[in-house]
């Protein structure tokens, strides 16, 4: 596995659709931490892109077999790192 | 088993109870708002429901079985606090067929209190839950701190689940297209129309083959013959029977409390509150309604909303009532006042829509779907103008949206009847006596002559900016009551078919009627409800205006 594969973050919103990636870093603000934890997404889960927004609209991930509509705000705080399936 | 509904005390959260025999007495049961977390609790309700768990004696954990980690969270936090659980594996059947299979038993062990699978639609496992219900105990469990329970969480679903892979879904395949923007806005259009079209049929076909034939040849002979008995006149015809219109008894004219009361309400509004409620039904069922608000959500926000604000909209065109009540999941006090005042002003509700297509749709009376179609204009473009200027004068900013999807699901008929049944025996409840009285008040008051004085005062704006007759200011007035009722006076005062489309929209946009009123007053505190209510007497009278100098 390449290394610099496994460092590399991106903002959720530029996920490409279909991608997997595990959340890295969430950026907080507003109490962003909280409340997406309770939604199950947390440091170390894996999700799947479902839709990319598009210009400013939602994201739609998959986690844990649930799915999730993220303002697009909040999704672009949020990092993950691509785990390229 | 008696379930009723009530307010914890100081609040406007809202839970049900009942009682059910147990043991060797009777036991209380408290249906507590959904949370995810006892922790951070990001709502009042959340925080109610911290308060009331301290409450009972035995908590009954549900636990979506199809989503086992996101539900242990709330569990374990329950069991680190020592309460007396059972655990109520719920929506087992969903979980089987998504492949998901966990074992009770072990899950047991590793919890330490029991765990009954259940199905909560069928009543499957609930009789062994009740049974077991004395055994549940405060549970051994070691507390954790926040940052491993989740590994702890991890390690159980490992150890009692096994996913068994499954193909996708023709329904997980629609579930992705209606979401994405290409796909799912003509979706939404069509799904949009089909509804209209839907409600619009039923609500016909129920008008004209089920209530016309009862109220032309059950009712009438028993009113004619009452008017008869009466000598067709005199004060109790007067209130009971009404006008006579041309010697005879009109349905829609003679506003009487057995005729036009009556007519109004089971004739041309009931059909269209249960087509529109049957509808809503099927859409919130499938599971269509989360994925409308993220598609909308991008626009929303110009309006200073977010998706799931879509909802209290779609449901003030059954009823304003319950649409504001539903603003309240909104999280700012900005979008709340912003969706309540845009669903009080321009969403018409079931009753009044039901009423403009009676009259404005009339092609008998030079009527048609044409102008119907210039109220529904008009009353669009008053939303998105007012959610534009409400946004934009409006400090602050709109939260974003952050929301479960849930999978479709099929239908599932027996929930949608019930609910059907229980919103439609709550218009009932609600409408009919505020109905009954309040024709019988505004016979009287007409009989006084107090809504001459009235129309007299508002005579200049009546005639010179909206160019309806001065006796128009009768219905605005009594709009105030219902609008349904208004609308059907509107209908005696033989008015062109212009002035029936500037009162309709008069009508739908001013003041609310009482019910609303008293919502409204309680969901947005007295200092919004007045910037809601000036707005919205200005916005009527604007485009009543607009209208009577464009049309």
């Amino acid at each position: 596995m390449n290394p610099k594969e496994n460092s590399v973050r991106v903002p959720l919103t530029q996920l490409a659709v279909g991608k997997s990636a595990r959340v890295a870093e969430i950026l907080d603000g507003h109490g962003l931490h909280g409340r997406l934890r309770k939604m199950g997404v947390r440091e170390g889960e894996t999700l799947k892109m479902i839709h990319r927004p598009l210009r400013k609209g939602p994201a739609v991930i998959s986690i844990s077999r649930v799915q999730i509509a993220i303002g697009f705000g909040m999704a672009s705080r949020i990092l993950v790192e691509p785990t390229g399936h | 088993m008696r379930v009723i509904s009530s307010n914890y005390p100081g609040t406007t959260v809202s839970f049900t109870e009942g009682t059910m025999p147990f043991e060797d007495g009777q036991a209380r049961i408290i249906d507590v708002p959904g949370t995810y977390s006892l922790e951070e609790p990001s709502s009042k309700a959340e925080d109610i429901a911290v308060k009331m768990l301290d409450e009972g004696d035995v908590i009954v954990n549900v636990v979506d079985a199809t989503h086992l980690e996101r539900n242990l969270l709330l569990t374990l936090e329950l069991l680190e606090r020592g309460k007396r659980v059972i655990v109520a594996l719920n929506l087992w059947d969903e979980a089987r067929h998504h492949g998901i299979e966990i074992d009770p038993r072990k899950l047991e062990k590793l919890l330490g209190v029991p765990v009954v699978p259940t199905v909560a639609v069928t009543g499957e496992g609930v009789r062994e839950l009740v049974d077991k219900l004395a055994a549940a105990a405060p549970s051994p469990f070691p507390a954790y701190p926040p940052e491993e329970r989740w590994t702890e969480i991890g390690r159980i679903a490992g150890a009692v689940q096994t996913l068994h892979p499954r193909r996708h879904t023709f329904l997980e395949w629609l579930g992705d297209l209606s979401v994405r923007p290409l796909t799912g806005l003509p979706l939404a259009a069509a799904v949009m129309s089909i509804a209209f079209v839907g409600v619009r049929f039923i609500g016909e076909g129920m008008t004209n083959y089920v209530m016309e034939p009862i109220f032309q040849k059950l009712w009438r002979p028993l009113i004619e013959q009452l008017s008869a008995l009466l000598g067709g006149a005199g004060f109790i015809h007067y209130i009971l029977v009404g006008n006579l219109i041309n010697g005879a008894v009109d349905f829609r004219q003679s506003f009487g409390l057995l005729t036009t009361g009556l007519y109004v309400e089971f004739d041309m509004v009931l059909p269209y509150v249960v087509a529109f409620y049957l509808m809503l039904g099927i859409l919130e069922d499938f599971g269509y309604l989360p994925r409308l608000a993220v598609l909308l959500d991008r626009i929303m926000h110009h309006l200073g909303l977010h998706g799931w604000a879509i909802v209290p909209n779609l449901l003030g065109l059954g009823c304003n009532v319950p649409a504001i009540m539903a603003t309240r999941v909104l999280e700012s006090r900005r979008e709340r006042l912003i969706a309540a005042t845009l669903v009080s002003v321009a969403v018409p509700c079931a009753s009044l829509q039901a009423m403009i297509w009676a009259l404005v749709g009339d092609p008998t009376h030079h009527g048609g779907a044409r102008y119907v179609l210039i109220v529904y204009g008009v009353l669009f473009l008053s939303w998105v103008t007012i959610g534009k200027l409400l946004t934009t004068i409006l400090p602050g900013t709109s939260p974003e949206l952050l929301m479960e999807i849930p999978p479709y699901k099929r239908p599932h008929w027996p929930t949608i009847f019930r609910m059907l049944w229980l919103r439609v025996a709550g218009f009932l409840k609600e409408a009919i006596p505020i109905v009954l009285g309040g024709i019988f008040v505004i016979n009287i008051l007409y009989s006084i002559g107090f809504f001459d004085k009235v129309a007299a005062a508002a005579a200049p704006i009546m005639q010179r900016v909206l160019g309806l007759p001065r006796e128009a200011i009768v219905a605005v007035v009594i709009g105030f009551l219902r609008k349904d009722i208004a609308m059907g006076i509107l209908g005696t005062m033989g008015l062109t078919i212009k002035q029936l489309v500037v009162a309709s929209t008069i009508l739908a946009m001013f003041f609310p009627c009482v019910a609303t009123f008293v919502v409204l007053a309680k969901e947005l505190g007295w200092r919004d409800m007045i910037v809601s209510t000036t707005l919205m007497i200005v916005a009527a009278v604007t485009a009543g205006a607009a209208l009577n100098w464009v049309m």
